[in-house]
């Protein structure tokens, strides 16, 4: 089950030594570098990755460019998601001031943010307790990696009843020129009871820049709270982008995600939500577009361990080219889990002859008096649909354009900002205006 | 009676054996027994646990062809570097390989009459209506002659060899038609398959061969059930069933009575194949021991039973009641090769106390305009549990390929587990596939709403479940399909209220 020694590895345990000022303490660090050290990746014969061949980043060995000078353009580009929303922007995992939006100008009161590097004494102790107690398993080498030598990234606090009016727009923005670069910044989010707060975080990579990106966000949510997390990946073709979020929603809180993975060579992203008290809520969307060699893997764990919980999940998937689409999501009711709402379902477009979906809806289910339903299809466009829009008028290529973009709309338009919604429309439309071509 | 009825069931079966005159029973007890090596057993045992030796020893005392050792050989060597799979969702014990007697065990002392039986079995029996001969077989008393079965099996013979249908322990068709045998054994589940799969290919005591010739359809349900009973060859089965083209056959395996059985670990291979045009129809009841209440004892089954649709419009059928045996490891499969083949699996599995059961099926798509229909209902009570597993994967050339799948969960009480990890691999853009599962409860309104009317809440569970799992029980023969539902409220009874 092991892959012993590769680049990536030893690379990564370089690392510990030659850099420095790392974001955690020893006593959160030194369990995760032991792990490292062990340098033990899964491979497809684990079960959780058997559709993820991790080859593309154990191979490479990262270094390190200098941020560089980026074009101006590209960055009020990035802004455009939410123009309304409080930028703070990193570049190849350091944060630039430069571009960022100045933090005193953040007037919302009860929310504070703060890089964990500057983090001391009760700050610090806080957000490690976070970490500590998430739900990503120890077997999850790349949280190690997160925990182990991350340098960078935030912590967002809510103290209770602050609803913040303004979105965090966190974007990361890796560059590489010499080597491929490597990026792993945390977040930590607590909100604390009855807070509110939404989330924007997007990954870019501009030109033709080998990337390699391992984020992990801790998220923790108190009773009654409310977080709105969006995540989008809109990176170049030659990045590699593996992803971890643990998410606790407390009693009476609610959760909503969504992840938006149009870029990238290689994504997997793994999302594990648990509740810890009960009447809470999740509810989790997401779209994955690929096109020619690109891999998107999504990953759900959603654990009911209370009763009167509910979650909903809905992934839609369009492949084109060569790509493959994996989704792979868990849902595990408990016992005493009684009166559970669990909805599943994931959907699936192929557009392509050499395009390939591998899907893996799962029920765990320990209780017996729970509603819980999942479903996954997997087809092209419906002829009779295309059939139709061709008997009015509308010539195949922009039919299939139209069915192709309302199959990912029933996803997007649920997205609560409205910015963001346009933003995320546009760029899938304009994936699909390349890729989609009438069948010979 | 046959000639009135073409559809060779249990039921039919017992009344023929009552209606005939005693002419007809003297002229069967006369006969020799036709499985002849049953009796050689009780007089030797091989020794304990597996090396080439043993395996050889089989091999020998079947009087097998050269092929066939070797063919048996090679599946040993090769099982010496497998590893018992640890993926499947279950807890058990390790089974100790070399804590086994792979031919036939010494004989244990056999119940001298029913008195001597245990009263919950005979209990279970008078629910379910087995006739009282057959009681004594279930239970395994030593009955010198055991005239019905004997009979039946007789009658079978003359009809079907009219035919030309070949319907025989393996065994004496690896003696008698080796070219039938040499040709498919192995095509589906090869000897490399599964650790499980593997083992059998070794050690395989016995099972079923049915050859049906082209054109032809076999006009009664063939039943593995009183062979079976009467040989105990349960433990490695292997059954090799060829449809050769454009004929069709319905086949019957295992029976709704609770079978006792000294062999804790069943290790069984099923392969089926079909020309062009020809149909199978594979249907069990498995009720083996599922162990007490405390979770004690109870057989380990653990099964690989797969299809090959070899040609164009061929189908695959499998439909399985899966109630008892303290661990089911089982996968019915189908491999859809010839184009516009269709592979089906209708299951209902139920557990109850610490049974486990990790079943489903896996339909693979290889050839153009192949379809495939999933139907699995699972039924958790006590503190058992219950998964389906199933895979479903198109591959790039399967044009038009259509599955869709089903697969409910129905819980009775908090204590036990439903399960689902259905995996769809889809390569083809041309592919329509679709998954559904949902998990429900028997409701205290529903057994309220019959209780009312009169139902007592043992039938109003009995009740609901039947009509639950009622697109399953559809596609059994229709006396099996009674016994079934019956099995389904003894299997369940303590479980509510």
């Amino acid at each position: 089950m092991a892959q012993l020694t590769n680049n990536f590895s030893d690379w990564l345990n370089q690392r510990v030594d030659t850099e420095s000022s790392f974001a955690f303490s020893e006593a959160v660090r030194s369990p995760s570098l032991s792990k490292l050290a062990g340098g033990i990746f899964p491979t497809r014969k684990d079960e959780e990755w058997r559709y993820t061949p991790l080859g593309p980043v154990l191979d490479s060995s990262p270094g390190k460019d200098s941020a560089s000078e980026l074009d101006i353009d590209f960055i009020s580009n990035l802004k455009q998601a939410v123009p309304t929303g409080h930028t703070i922007i990193f570049i190849n995992g350091d944060y630039s001031e430069k571009y960022s939006d100045d933090p005193l100008s953040l007037d919302d009161t009860g929310l504070s943010i703060t890089h964990l590097t500057q983090l001391k004494g009760p700050a610090l102790k806080m957000a490690e307790d976070i970490i500590v107690h998430s739900n990503l398993t120890d077997d999850n080498i790349f949280q190690h990696i997160s925990l182990g030598l991350s340098q960078a990234g935030l912590f967002i606090h809510v103290e209770k009843n602050a609803a913040s009016k303004t979105p965090i727009h966190i974007i990361h923005i890796s560059t590489a020129h010499s080597a491929t670069s490597f990026t792993n910044p945390v977040n930590v989010v607590r909100l604390e009871n009855n807070s509110h707060l939404k989330i924007v975080e997007q990954y870019a990579s501009p030109g033709d820049s080998a990337v390699i990106t391992v984020p992990a966000n801790y998220i923790q949510l108190e009773d009654g709270a409310g977080l709105e997390y969006y995540r989008i990946g809109i990176e170049n073709a030659e990045t590699q982008h593996v992803c971890n979020t643990s998410v606790k929603v407390g009693a009476s809180a609610s959760f909503t995600s969504h992840q938006y993975l149009l870029g990238s060579n290689l994504t997997r992203s793994n999302l594990e939500v648990s509740f810890s008290g009960p009447g809470a809520e999740a509810v989790l969307r997401g779209v994955y577009l690929g096109d020619d060699n690109q891999h998107l893997d999504v990953r759900t764990y959603l654990d009911h361990a209370h009763p009167h919980c509910s979650s909903d999940q809905h992934f839609r998937g369009i492949l084109n080219g060569h790509s493959r689409g994996v989704f792979n999501g868990l849902v595990l009711v408990r016992e005493h889990a009684q009166k559970t709402d669990a909805q599943q379902s994931n959907k699936n477009l192929l557009l392509s002859r050499d395009a390939r979906v591998d899907a893996k809806p799962q029920l765990e289910i320990f209780a017996d008096d729970v509603k819980c339903a999942h479903g996954a299809t997997v087809g092209e466009l419906d002829s009779d649909a295309l059939f139709y829009l061709q008997s009015r008028g509308i010539d195949k290529k922009d039919a299939r354009l139209m069915l192709t973009r309302a199959f990912a709309a029933e996803v997007t338009q649920e997205i609560g900002i409205e910015s963001l919604q346009t933003y995320v429309k546009g760029k899938i439309a304009t994936s699909l205006d390349e890729i989609v071509s009438p069948r010979v | 009676m046959i000639k009135e009825n073409n559809k060779m069931t249990r039921d039919n079966d017992k009344n023929i054996a009552m209606s005939d005159d005693q002419q007809t029973i003297q002229n069967i007890t006369d006969q020799d027994y036709k499985y002849g090596f049953v009796t050689d057993i009780e007089m030797e045992a091989f020794p304990k646990g597996l090396d080439e030796n043993i395996v050889r020893m089989i091999s020998a005392k079947k009087k097998e062809p050269e092929f066939m050792t070797e063919w048996r050989l090679k599946a040993y060597r090769h099982w010496r570097k497998q590893k018992e799979p640890k993926w499947p969702k279950l807890k058990y014990s390790e089974v100790d390989y070399e804590d086994l007697y792979y031919y036939a065990a010494p004989k244990k002392e056999a119940p001298k009459s029913l008195d001597e039986v245990d009263p919950e079995l005979l209990a279970t029996f008078e629910k379910l209506g087995v006739p009282l001969e057959e009681r004594e077989l279930l239970a395994g008393v030593a009955v010198d002659a055991v005239i019905d079965s004997v009979s039946v099996a007789t009658t079978f013979k003359g009809k079907l060899g009219e035919l030309g249908i070949i319907f025989c322990p393996i065994s004496e068709a690896i003696q008698e038609h080796p070219e039938l045998v040499k040709k498919y054994l192995g095509t589906v589940v090869p000897y490399t398959d599964n650790f499980y799969a593997t083992l059998n290919s070794a050690v395989f005591s016995d099972g079923s061969f049915v050859y049906i010739p082209p054109g032809v359809r076999c006009p009664m349900e063939l039943s593995s059930y009183f062979r079976i009973n009467a040989s105990k060859t349960g433990q490695f089965e292997r059954t090799l069933i060829v449809a050769d083209k454009g004929s069709y056959v319905s086949y019957l395996e295992g029976c709704t009575a609770p079978m006792r059985d000294e062999n804790q670990l069943h290790a069984a291979v099923v392969e089926l194949i079909a020309l062009d045009d020809a149909e199978i129809k594979y249907s069990t009841v498995q009720n083996w021991y599922a162990g007490n209440k405390e979770g004690v004892g109870g057989i380990f089954n653990f099964v690989t039973k797969r299809g090959l649709c070899a040609g164009n419009n061929s189908k695959i059928s499998w439909t399985q009641v899966e109630t008892g045996s303290a661990i089911t490891w089982k996968y019915p499969s189908c491999v859809l090769k010839g184009d516009k083949s269709v592979g089906e699996f209708y299951s209902v599995a139920l557990t109850n106390n610490y049974q486990q059961a990790d079943t489903g099926t896996k339909m693979i798509h290889l050839g153009k305009n192949t379809r495939s229909l999933i139907i699995s209902k699972g039924i958790s009570a006590g503190k058992s549990n219950n998964t389906y597993r199933g895979l479903v994967k198109v591959n790039k050339k399967a044009e038009n390929a259509r599955n869709y799948s089903q697969c409910d969960s129905l819980l009775i009480g908090d204590q036990c587990g439903a399960h689902t990890y259905p995996y769809l691999e889809i390569e083809n853009p041309s592919a329509q596939v679709e998954h559904e599962a949902t998990t429900s409860k028997v409701s205290e309104d529903q057994i309220f709403y019959l209780n009312q009317r009169g139902i007592s809440t043992e039938d109003a569970v009995g009740m609901i479940v039947s009509g639950y799992a009622r697109e399953v029980f559809q596609q059994l023969p229709m006396e099996f399909a009674v016994e079934a539902q019956a099995l389904m409220s003894v299997s369940l009874e303590g479980s509510v209220g």
